[in-house]
């Protein structure tokens, strides 16, 4: 692995909102390295969309080291931003166009696209999403799953490097989370790009990520590791988090004797069951 | 008056206003206000604000939201006009037609032309920190329109607004105003970081309308 492979690094972060209150991210270096898949786990209140807003260099640390394609992104912020699409928490606070067409574009021409490139990315964005029949249609009326893929085009249309999704799927209906889900493997099967993000659906987890970051209520990053083994090897319920049906029910079937293999993948775990 | 009815209205209609430049309508504009207010008559007030009608007519502009839209003033002209000692008729009615003309011309731009077109537009003369000032607060309002209704929502369900105690209902409007202010501080905060991530600095830029 060579330096460049490192996109992001976080040292012992901390910082103090105005008026106070402070979030120590502190205890397990984060890292993320080209193409990984991450999520960040924690209780309500314990600094993940903090930590994501210091990778997007939107805060500026009081104490601590980020650095996110070698540069401090809250410094060099013009250096970094055109690699990093960012899908933030309220998908209505981030659409700014009047029409859906007019929103995807937004980006690619602030950062000095053509407007002849930007249109055919939109297009492609439009096509990639399955999302061409709301082009002409007004981001306030569209719903809830509809725009957060309106939100994820904008994201992806000018081609970072690093997606950053802050609960990505929240209020959003089943169909929308199995087609947003799906595009996002895809997405990454086809460019290996890199991703991280913050939920709390221990089900999307296991969809979205490889490696996880467990964070405690006060900000403290706590545990790191594959998500198999964060949900097979620690105690998370002092975290205030569960893992997965289908994570407990093996552990539970395990402790009745019957030795499974540690998955998350239904038909693995349909498979071993069947041999038997 | 839904505030996304304005936005629908000027992303969806097709009339020629709709393909004219914002730099163009809103010289037009810049125009009105400067006839108003350099003949402050009751002819010139009136030929104004009946072109403008007529022009709205002509490219079949829906004139029940026009006038719905342009009425919204006269609410405050008319507290104005009650203040004024020894008001006449021949004294009220220049500055009653020409509120109705200038707000006409305004009412006009808003209805047949999105709002990134034309702070483009005015990004061209103005600072730029005042025009995307005014771009978040206009965006702002559509968000905060829905907080006002929730919060008005939430004072009805727990009996907060009631003609028979208009001291607790003035008082509680006054703490639902006061929740929603605080939203819109924390509003314009979110929404600045969400376009700076989106590559924002103060430009505006549009593709053109496609036919």
């Amino acid at each position: 692995m060579t330096a460049d492979d490192i996109i992001v690094e976080i040292h012992c972060l901390e910082h103090t909102y105005t008026g106070g209150v402070r979030v120590d991210l502190c205890g397990t270096d984060f890292r993320v390295t080209r193409g990984q898949r991450v999520a960040v786990l924690g209780p309500n209140g314990s600094g993940k969309s903090t930590l994501l807003k210091h990778i997007l260099g939107i805060l500026q640390p009081t104490k601590g080291k980020v650095v996110v394609f070698g540069e401090d992104p809250a410094r060099h912020y013009n250096h970094v931003r055109q690699k990093i699409g960012a899908v933030m928490q309220n998908a209505d606070e981030q659409l700014i166009g009047p029409t859906v067409f007019d929103d995807i574009a937004f980006a690619p021409l602030n950062f000095g696209f053509s407007r002849e490139e930007t249109r055919t990315r939109v297009e492609e964005m439009l096509h990639a999403l399955d999302i061409g029949h709301l082009r002409e249609r007004l981001p306030h009326y569209l719903s809830g799953g509809e725009k957060r893929k309106v939100a994820l085009a904008g994201a992806l249309v000018f081609g970072p490097e690093l997606l950053i999704l802050d609960e990505p799927l929240e209020g959003v209906d089943y169909t929308s989370r199995q087609e947003i889900t799906a595009f996002l493997h895809k997405l990454h099967a086809d460019t290996g790009m890199t991703m991280i993000s913050t939920m709390h659906d221990m089900d999307l987890v296991c969809d979205l990520a490889d490696e996880g970051y467990i964070m405690q209520s006060g900000g403290r990053i706590d545990l790191h590791g594959r998500i198999v083994d964060l949900f097979f090897h620690h105690d998370l319920a002092q975290y205030n988090l569960a893992p997965p049906p289908l994570a407990q029910l093996v552990t539970r079937l395990n402790a009745h004797g019957l030795h499974l293999p540690l998955t998350l993948d239904v038909e693995v775990l349909a498979e071993v069951l069947g041999r038997r | 008056m839904n505030l996304y009815h304005i936005d629908y209205l000027a992303v969806s209609g097709t009339s020629g206003l709709h393909r004219t430049p914002a730099g163009v309508k809103l010289c037009v504009l810049a125009g009105v206000i400067a006839v108003l207010l350099t003949w402050r008559t009751v002819p010139v007030a009136f030929s104004t604000l009946g072109a403008l009608w007529l022009l709205a007519a002509f490219e079949d502009l829906p004139l029940r939201t026009l006038l719905a839209l342009v009425s919204y003033p006269l609410v405050f002209l008319a507290v104005l006009l009650i203040s004024v000692q020894h008001l006449t008729v021949a004294g009220a009615l220049p500055l009653v037609l020409r509120v109705l003309a200038l707000t006409s011309a305004v009412v006009l731009l808003l209805l047949t032309t999105t709002y990134p077109a034309i702070f483009s537009a005015l990004g061209r003369v103005l600072p730029s920190g005042l025009v995307t000032a005014l771009f978040f607060t206009y965006r702002a309002l559509f968000i905060l329109s829905g907080s006002l209704d929730n919060a008005r929502t939430a004072l009805h369900l727990r009996a907060g607004l009631s003609w028979r105690h208009p001291a607790a209902t003035l008082r509680n409007l006054g703490t639902a105003l006061a929740h929603v202010l605080v939203e819109a501080i924390e509003l314009s905060q979110r929404m600045a970081e969400n376009l700076t991530v989106r590559g924002f600095d103060n430009r505006i830029y549009t593709l053109e309308r496609r036919p």
